[in-house]
């Protein structure tokens, strides 16, 4: 288990619930949180150069401010192809709406679409 | 009548020898008794016994002392049978015994007897003794003898009796024959006429004593010389005559007479003139025709020559057999347009008119035959140029002396040009008969009387059928039994003006009857005039019910189509333009809605009223649809005198000329203003309602996400909780728990806060805007984070406007709270609170020297749900909820900002009166 995750979430709590039954489920050994989508990207394009440290696993929520889970979408899918591949984003939001549901998984990049509250079950696909 | 002549003459000349010979007898008894009583006895006795007549002698006591032998071959009597006997012995039960007594009588009185008296033979038989008996007297005078003569005329009577029925016969035959008879005696100086020339003479023997003088006096002057000259010749010299001549009748009728003359001489001497007296006029007549026809026929003759060669009729001898033309003048030629060598290698079959051919080859066998020697008829030529010629042809055939003839000749007139007159006036008679009876005008006249004289064929028809009667010739057209009373009242009047000198000319109108439809009469009816005098009726009838019928249509529908204007001038906005647009009328609707007068309008092209709503592409669809004959259909955005729009909805019907071409245009137009002031309406309703359709769609995901969110949250951390055993961890989930209840709890305190704003009247009241300061002050004091930041109020004294309290505290709390959850923590903070006045309005400013925003992104932040930071963990209504409030109080919010900076916002409320 060398897996890293990524949780992007404007609510603190929810972070702190994914970073919970993650931990618990102990898919990742390595979990950092972003409560802007501004904050995660800087951080994904600080180690652009270091594969070996980039996200395994990408937990987004959709509805932030200012920037929101399609903003970061759609920033990400310009990043290098082998830092994508490298990478799986998994959609974990409040919203059920279908719209939503389609449009995130309109991104090659996103593997799955969680919606909350994330339970460890919800983690056996991966 | 030859023989009928022959025999009259043998009749004629058996008469006069008759007569000769009656008066010869006559003559030698009257010298024989002469002589008996001259000679002397013994020449007496020898010549007794010589003659032929039966004498007998008797004495003074009638007996019988002599008769001769003749006497004796005559009775039968000898002399011995009869001497001493009286004469009366002769006698028998026939004898007349008249004739008896006036012998006795006679005797008796010493008188000669002469008669005829019927005596008997001694066989018994009975002859005609034609008997003179002679006293004989002495010296003294007494009688001694009586000499009878007695001559047997049996045979004279019988020929006599033959001759009176002859003279008849010859009479009657002299009437029919007009053949009379004369004798003039010289010696007598007695001129006797037969009766015909009595007839001739148109008289009778009673009435005329014929003599010569009395004859020769009425004949002609020149008859007369030459009948005078003729006589004296006849009587002098013994020359006959035979003479035509002309005398008057004694009823002074011009005759024409032949009269002849035979004398008869004695010694050398003419003692008698006979001769035939017979009118002869109608033989003369009859020859003056003949005279005349062949002095005719010689003087033809002699033109046929000139005729031939230079008439102005046509003439051709023609071999009968063929037809072809022998002989032919110029003329005939010229008829035809042939030259005559042309016609000469002709015949007449060839250059007659097919239909008139078999006539005349009928006519020419005829011909031929000898069964006719001429004819002739009118025919038709065909002329060397192809028309027809109309000629007067007339044959007649040249005869060879009793031989079928070989030649016929034939004249010809040119008659076309008369023919064609005639054609003409015969087409005109027919046509005038035709045209009075063909035209379906009634035409009729009557009589004073108001009897019928005449109708044509229209008027009897149609006036029989109207009555359901034949009318006739005569009828009396007032009568009850033909019309119904009205209308024999209404005839009556119109007739007895007419009588009374007066025309009339009206139009009639007859109702519907069960015989007949309705109909109109168009009538004239006039009085005719015969010098002064009115002597009868005349009228004319032309049937114009249909004309009146489409007349009254027409007034109906003219009635209609003005009814139809009236009502579209009332309804409808109506303008006539001329083919380019210029506009030559306007009803009042025009004026009224375009708001100009006529005279503003009248000569102006449809531009003046153009608002400019529509492009010019929309224009020239409508021009080229309408210059192409067809009808425009569309709504149009007009202007108005005073600058005003009014919407029409517009029907332009192009009128078009003979070439299909319009000539000019009628506009119809309706105001629909005001429903196109709904449509926009609507229109305009509609796009609202799409907005707010999607501020709910919106408002739905963002409020449902707000909703839920938290409760997500909430779930999310009890399933933790159930697994957390340590008690810190524990405090720290259930902290997290109600921050997360409280953000849901001011959500939904937002909303209604919302949906109040929106939903619930304005409550006015006076508010003292430093009150409010102080209040606002007062709830912000538990607001996480206050007691770093400065609140400065400033409010203006007395300041106190009339608006909604409650309204004004959600402003200004929603202002406050954000000024202050967005304050910097890396500078000492401050939120200027102030109210100011500015003339109508208040002025609410809230400015912060907070974190402020990107000003990219000022425009969006009163959107609703919009977060403008990051840091936001609220809704992102509360700016949309203090932007809807402002508005709801008909006031104005502006925002400025910089990031790192601050904000500042300005809000005006205008007082609530």
């Amino acid at each position: 288990m060398n897996e890293k995750a990524c949780i992007i979430d404007d609510n603190e709590f929810e972070n702190f619930i994914a970073k919970s039954v993650i931990s618990k489920k102990k898919i990742a050994e390595k979990i950092t949180t972003f409560s802007t989508v501004a904050d995660s990207l800087s951080y994904l394009q600080s180690i652009e150069n270091d594969v070996q440290e980039f996200p395994d696993l990408i937990f987004l929520d959709i509805n932030m401010p200012v920037l929101n889970g399609f903003d970061f979408l759609e920033k990400f899918s310009v990043l290098p192809e082998n830092l994508r591949n490298h990478c799986e984003v998994i959609m974990l939001t409040s919203s059920d709406e279908q719209k939503d549901i389609d449009k995130a998984l309109s991104f090659s990049v996103v593997k799955n679409y969680l919606v909350k509250p994330l339970k460890a079950g919800d983690l056996d696909c991966l | 009548m030859p023989d009928q002549n022959n025999t009259n003459e043998e009749l004629l000349e058996e008469l006069n020898r008759t007569r000769k010979q009656n008066v010869f007898l006559s003559e030698q008894i009257t010298s024989q008794n002469d002589r008996l009583q001259f000679e002397s006895q013994q020449i007496y006795a020898s010549a007794f016994n010589a003659v032929t007549q039966g004498i007998v002698i008797s004495d003074s006591e009638q007996l019988i002392t002599y008769v001769n032998p003749a006497f004796t071959t005559i009775t039968g009597f000898s002399l011995e049978d009869c001497l001493g006997r009286n004469c009366r012995f002769l006698q028998g039960t026939m004898t007349d015994p008249e004739v008896r007594k006036s012998i006795r009588e006679a005797l008796a009185e010493g008188r000669k007897f002469s008669g005829v008296i019927l005596n008997y033979r001694k066989d018994g038989t009975c002859f005609c003794n034609e008997l003179t008996i002679d006293p004989v007297n002495d010296l003294e005078g007494n009688i001694t003898h009586f000499v009878g003569i007695t001559r047997d005329i049996t045979a004279r009577r019988d020929a006599e009796r033959v001759l009176v029925r002859n003279t008849k016969l010859l009479e009657e035959s002299q009437s029919i024959g007009k053949l009379g008879g004369w004798e003039f005696d010289l010696v007598e100086n007695h001129l006797f006429w037969t009766a015909e020339t009595y007839r001739i003479h148109e008289t009778s023997p009673e009435e005329f004593n014929p003599t010569v003088d009395a004859g020769v006096s009425y004949f002609l002057p020149d008859s007369k010389r030459q009948i005078e000259l003729a006589l004296e010749l006849a009587m002098t010299k013994g020359i006959g005559y035979d003479l035509e001549l002309e005398t008057y009748t004694t009823k002074g009728r011009i005759i024409t007479v032949r009269t002849t003359c035979d004398v008869t001489m004695v010694d050398g001497k003419p003692v008698k003139l006979t001769g035939i007296f017979q009118d002869i006029t109608e033989y003369k007549a009859a020859e003056k025709r003949l005279i005349f026809e062949i002095e005719k026929a010689k003087s033809n003759e002699e033109k046929f020559r000139l005729l031939f060669e230079q008439s102005s009729v046509g003439v051709a001898q023609i071999e009968s057999k063929t037809g072809r033309f022998v002989k032919i003048n110029k003329k005939y030629a010229q008829i035809v347009g042939y030259s005559v060598d042309e016609m000469l290698q002709s015949d007449f079959q060839s250059i007659t008119y097919p239909e008139d051919l078999e006539v005349d080859l009928v006519n020419l066998k005829t011909l031929v035959r000898g069964e006719i020697r001429d004819f002739v008829r009118e025919k038709r030529y065909i002329h060397k140029n192809g028309h027809i010629v109309w000629v007067d042809l007339s044959v007649s055939v040249v005869r060879n002396e009793g031989n079928s003839p070989d030649f016929h000749i034939a004249v010809v007139t040119d008659i076309t040009k008369r023919k064609q007159a005639e054609f003409q006036q015969e087409f005109e008679i027919l046509d005038k008969e035709a045209l009075i009876n063909s035209t379906s005008d009634l035409i009729w006249s009557l009589s004073k009387d108001f009897n019928l004289i005449a109708g044509n064929c229209a008027f009897i028809e149609g006036v029989s059928k109207f009555c359901s009667r034949t009318l006739k010739r005569g009828d009396f057209l007032l009568s009850n039994e033909l019309f119904p009373e009205e209308l024999v009242a209404f005839w009556k009047e119109i007739y007895e003006a007419a009588l009374s000198g007066s025309s009339y000319q009206n139009e009639f109108y007859t109702p519907k009857t069960t015989n007949a439809p309705e109909s109109w009469l168009e009538l004239n009816i006039n009085p005719i005039r015969d010098k002064d005098e009115i002597v009868a009726i005349a009228c004319f009838g032309r049937d114009i019910t249909e004309r009146k019928t489409t007349e009254l249509k027409l007034a109906k529908s003219f009635k209609e189509l003005s009814d139809y204007q009236y009502a579209l001038d009332q309804s409808a906005i109506v303008a006539v333009t001329d083919q380019y647009g210029m506009i030559n009328y306007i009803n009042d609707n025009f004026c009224a809605i375009s708001k100009y007068n006529r005279d503003e309008l009248l000569g102006q092209n449809h531009r003046i009223i153009n608002s400019g709503h529509h492009p010019k592409e929309f224009f020239a669809e409508l021009w080229a649809t309408i210059s192409n004959g067809k009808i425009w259909r569309g709504e149009i955005k007009n202007r108005t005198k005073d600058d005003t729009h009014y919407w029409v909805d517009t029907t332009i019907i192009p009128f078009l000329d003979e070439d299909n071409k319009p000539f000019q245009y009628l506009a119809i137009r309706i105001d629909v203003t005001s429903k196109k002031q709904a449509e926009e309406l609507v229109k305009m309703q509609n796009e609202e309602l799409l907005k707010t359709n999607q501020e709910l769609d919106r408002f739905v995901y963002s409020a449902s996400h707000d909703l839920r969110a938290p409760l997500k949250t909430m779930l999310g951390l009890i399933d933790i909780i159930g697994e957390e055993f340590e008690e810190d961890a524990k405090k720290n989930v259930l902290f997290m728990m109600r921050k997360t209840i409280l953000k849901l709890d001011q959500f939904i305190g937002n909303i209604l806060v919302y949906s109040r704003n929106s939903r619930l009247k304005i409550v006015k009241e006076e508010v003292n805007m430093k009150e409010l300061a102080e209040e606002i002050s007062e709830s912000i004091q538990f607001i996480e984070g206050v007691n770093t930041i400065q609140l400065i109020v400033s409010v203006e004294d007395n300041m106190n406007i009339i608006s909604d309290k409650e309204r004004l505290r959600v402003i200004l709390n929603n202002l406050i709270s954000n000024a202050i959850k967005y304050s910097n923590p890396k500078v000492e903070s401050y939120i200027k609170l102030s109210f100011l006045r500015s003339e109508a309005n208040n002025i609410i400013i809230v400015e912060d020297n907070g974190i402020g925003i990107d000003s990219a992104h000022t425009d969006k932040v009163f959107d609703m749900f919009y977060r403008g930071t990051t840091l936001s963990n609220g809704s992102g209504l509360g700016l949309y909820i203090v932007r809807e409030t402002v508005e709801k109080l008909g006031g104005t919010i502006s925002l400025k900002s910089e990031l790192n900076v601050g904000t500042k916002i300005v809000v005006t409320i205008p007082d609530h009166k």
